[in-house]
């Protein structure tokens, strides 16, 4: 009788080794001539309760969260993106060519004067943090707060660490060109698009017309057309789109409509491989996300999209739990990043292997 | 062993009231002795043999089974079911094995005593069997084995061929007389059928409609094995027969639904 | 029960496999068409999105013979991670349903007191918890945990509606013959909630391996499949994710399966044919 009562102990029982032996072998190999930190994937929004339960040691996110982990001492900066790597490029904005859109003179127009009004609010955000005080910097930091959702002290706080700039300068596409590059060597992407190298890669992904019409463009009287347009979630990098939209600061109408462009926008994207789906669905015409995804999407994904404006660099950072506040006081330990296809993923990538470092999944 | 009932009732609660289902019912069983306690439907001939058995305490009255008062259920006292009840993930051997194991009687003596039983009902060679593999009048026989196996002094059994079929019925009713010969076993016995009544029963026991009584008992001394065919036979069947309609006519009391089983 | 160990998959046996001769050729054209209309789709479409199904079998083999640099392991390293989340979560699952299932069944306060502390938590998705059991459990355990909510309500609720089944001539049977609380519930009870339980468990499985990609969404320790799923995505190499999908499906199909076999014997065994 007890033919199938045994196999039935024996399913149970493998199954029961199999979870055990899977528990030890997934320990981490403690012998590795190579001093390791780990990696573990974790949304920005939630890295600082990530460090406070101790879930993690160390966290590598964007503005305003890295002020908001540092203002109130859960966290200590490591360093800075920009001591990393100075000026490097974070946002963009990115216009799909498909065969809707830009497809004739008019719809270029439009995309230049979208263009323009960034660069007119990106003055007037740098003009106003410069001052320092008024009413137009109440103003900003509220604006920054609400959007946000942080409070102004931690968004005046990390206003102080994001650049607000346009150019697409030659060290920007050098840099376009270096992530590229990281892609490559990291396995994330098997060609270029067809281009022969990184550099080039670079270059044909960057158009740099529209910022080069920019100083001609004028405010229009009339609306010429509308642009659908994506964004980020509470993400301070892309604040000049949230001034812009501002209508209490350019005459009851929005910075955009100023120079005749009606901007419509779908709710914001979660992070910018959402906005590269977006792109592809056919959702936003134009949209601004971290240049890394545009990279990876831009190859993999086939979506034909061109990097119009540069929106900001730096303004990442890598912080250890208080009291860590160097990369040796994180060997052994977790840090937690948005995912490995963001440009905070490369930056703690980039400085691991700088320092001598291997960045590890934790439990591979 | 004599098993004395006296002035039995039982009673349930019904809505806001009470039920009585059992009134005033009184049976001495003598040793070796087969009674058939036959009724209308609803009369609480189940709950009679559920509170011998102890599955169900009495409102009033008294249960003696050699003077010692009956409060709850024991070994021995063996029941049999209508619905067989054996443990489908046990063999054959296994459920006759039941009551041994709880008794705590060493696996060797078990086995015995099981092989024993399980000859005597005549499951020889199917002692590795799962219930679902046996016939209804299969798993009968090993219900009556396994209340056997426990050695009770009295063997309860509840309308124990009411699911088998005419033919099986008989055979089974033949059969449980060659197991009563051999063990000399005291057996009550309810049914619901007089012709099964008449072919096994010493004495059956007629009951009123609710609230159940006793409302009649006829003595056979026919001796075995009965002619189902016989004058005698169908005389008997008869004077019950016109006995129990009259009850069946008369209805119950309370013009209630039964709580008892189906 | 004597069968030939290889007919327990129905391989070979004949005359079931000419009995079930129409189903099995529609369910072939079924899968034919499948692929033949994917395929017209992903050459008219022509979107990363929709890879035909050769470059997604391609992904599917390249997926286990290369090592994925960013996460360091290659797909046997993700299935191995799912597998032991899952087979963890699933063991402390069927470790505290059980038990609780069978007090609950069993003993009436322990049900009173118990069952609207279940009936609160059942209707939230497991995945509504994995935000907060990433901060309550870290990285290890939040995934494991979100993984044992969605296996340890319907084997709870399975076990309970066992042990409520019981027929009761069972345990009237059981009395006569001496049995106490304790042997019942030794000896009649448990045993008849085994195949409630198999069931529960068939359910559990299917369901666990519907959370593991929520699960994984966050902190997956040593990655995962749902992990893996999430990566491709965001990389935009979507037939890997499809092949991911893929893997998903078949550590599905067969540990329901496996399952499955065992609580259809166990029934038979249980007369429930």
């Amino acid at each position: 009788m007890n033919k199938k009562t045994t196999i039935a102990a024996i399913i149970v029982v493998a199954i029961v080794v199999i979870a055990a032996v899977a528990v030890v072998l997934m320990q981490p190999a403690a012998s590795t001539n190579k001093k390791i930190i780990y990696w573990t994937q974790i949304a920005p929004v939630q890295q600082k309760a990530a460090l406070l339960a101790g879930t993690v040691d160390g966290a590598v996110g964007w503005e305003p969260y890295c002020s908001d982990a540092l203002n109130d001492g859960t966290g200590s900066v490591v360093v800075w993106s920009d001591q990393v790597w100075p000026e490097h490029p974070c946002c963009v904005i990115a216009v799909r060519y498909s065969d809707a859109f830009p497809n004739n003179p008019a719809d270029n127009q439009l995309v230049a004067r979208v263009v323009k009004a960034n660069m007119v609010a990106t003055n007037w955000i740098v003009q106003t943090i410069n001052a320092g005080s008024g009413t137009n910097y109440t103003s900003l930091i509220q604006m920054g707060a609400q959007f946000s959702g942080i409070q102004a002290s931690v968004v005046q706080s990390a206003l102080g660490h994001i650049e607000y700039s346009n150019q697409l300068t030659p060290a920007v596409k050098a840099a376009f060109a270096n992530f590229t590059g990281m892609f490559a060597d990291l396995g994330q992407i098997s060609n270029l698009a067809g281009y022969p190298n990184t550099t080039a890669f670079a270059n044909a992904i960057t158009n740099t017309s529209y910022l080069a019409m920019a100083p001609d463009i004028q405010p229009s009287a009339t609306i010429l057309g509308s642009v659908h347009l994506g964004y980020l979630n509470g993400d301070l990098h892309q604040f000049a789109r949230v001034v812009a939209m501002n209508t209490s600061l350019w005459g009851g109408k929005t910075l955009f409509q100023d120079y005749g462009v009606n901007v419509t926008s779908p709710a914001p994207y979660a992070n910018g491989g959402a906005v590269m789906d977006g792109f592809a669905a056919g959702s936003i015409d134009m949209g601004y996300l971290g240049c890394p995804p545009a990279i990876l999407k831009r190859i993999n994904a086939n979506i034909q999209i061109q990097i119009v404006s540069l929106v900001n660099s730096e303004g990442s950072a890598i912080i250890g739990k208080t009291p860590i506040n160097s990369l040796s006081q994180l060997e052994g330990k977790i840090v937690a990043t948005p995912g490995p296809a963001s440009i905070q993923h490369l930056l703690l990538l980039y400085y691991c292997n700088l320092n001598g470092y291997q960045l590890k999944l934790k439990g591979t | 062993m004599t098993l004395i009932i006296e002035n039995l009732v039982k009673k349930f609660p019904k809505e806001d009231t009470e039920l009585t289902a059992i009134e005033n019912f009184n049976l001495v069983v003598k040793n070796e002795e087969f009674v058939c306690i036959l009724g209308p439907s609803g009369c609480g001939k189940t709950t009679i043999l559920r509170i011998i058995a102890g599955l169900e305490q009495k409102t009033s009255g008294s249960i003696r089974l050699d003077e010692r008062e009956i409060t709850g259920p024991g070994q021995d006292r063996g029941m049999v079911f209508q619905e067989f009840a054996l443990f489908p993930w046990r063999t054959v051997q296994k459920n006759v094995e039941f009551g041994l194991e709880i008794k705590k009687v060493p696996s060797e003596e078990r086995k015995r005593i099981a092989n024993e039983f399980i000859t005597l009902v005549g499951l020889k060679g199917f002692e590795n069997s799962y219930p679902y593999q046996l016939s209804g009048g299969m798993k009968q026989r090993v219900g009556i084995a396994r209340a056997l196996a426990n050695d009770p002094e009295v063997l309860l059994m509840d309308e124990p061929f009411g699911a088998l079929d005419a033919q099986t019925r008989n055979l089974m009713q033949k059969e449980l007389l060659r197991i009563r010969q051999q063990t000399k076993k005291t057996i009550v016995f309810i049914t619901h059928s007089v012709d099964e009544a008449c072919f096994l029963a010493d004495r059956v026991v007629v009951m009123t409609a609710r609230p159940g009584a006793v409302k009649e008992i006829f003595v056979i001394d026919a001796p075995q094995p009965r002619d189902r065919a016989s004058i005698e036979f169908a005389n008997l069947r008869k004077r019950i027969l016109a006995e129990l309609e009259r009850e069946v006519i008369a209805g119950p009391s309370s013009p209630s639904n039964s709580p008892e089983k189906a | 029960m004597k069968d030939n160990p290889l007919r327990i998959f129905g391989l070979f046996n004949r005359e079931r496999f000419l009995a079930n001769m129409n189903q099995t050729i529609f369910g072939i054209a079924a899968i034919v068409t499948f692929i033949a209309a994917w395929w017209g789709f992903s050459i008219y479409l022509n979107l990363a999105y929709v890879p035909s199904p050769d470059r997604v079998v391609w992904a599917f083999f390249t997926s286990f013979e290369k090592t994925e640099i960013s996460l360091g392991t290659n797909m046997w390293g993700n299935i191995l991670a799912s597998l032991q989340r899952f087979g963890i979560g699933f063991v402390f699952a069927l470790a505290l349903a059980l038990p609780v299932g069978l007090i609950m069944g069993f003993i009436k306060t322990a049900d009173s007191f118990f069952k609207p502390l279940v009936e609160l938590f059942r209707p939230i998705p497991p995945v509504a918890w994995v935000p907060i059991f990433l901060l309550i459990f870290g990285i290890f355990w939040g995934p494991v945990m979100v993984i044992f909510l969605g296996v340890f309500f319907p084997l709870l609720s399975n076990v309970i509606f066992g042990v409520k089944s019981v027929d009761q001539p069972l345990i009237d049977a059981a009395r006569t013959m001496g049995a106490n609380r304790i042997t019942l519930f030794k000896k009649v009870i448990f045993p008849y909630t085994i195949p409630f339980i198999m069931t529960g468990i068939t359910i559990g499985l299917g369901i666990g391996w519907m959370c593991i990609v929520a699960a994984e969404m966050i902190g997956a320790v040593g990655g995962g499949v749902g992990f893996y799923i999430f990566y491709s995505e965001s990389i935009g190499r979507y037939e890997f994710m499809y092949a991911g999908m893929a893997v998903i499906a078949i550590l599905g199909i067969g540990t329901v399966g496996v399952s499955h076999y065992v609580e259809n014997k166990l029934n038979r065994r249980m007369g429930v044919k």
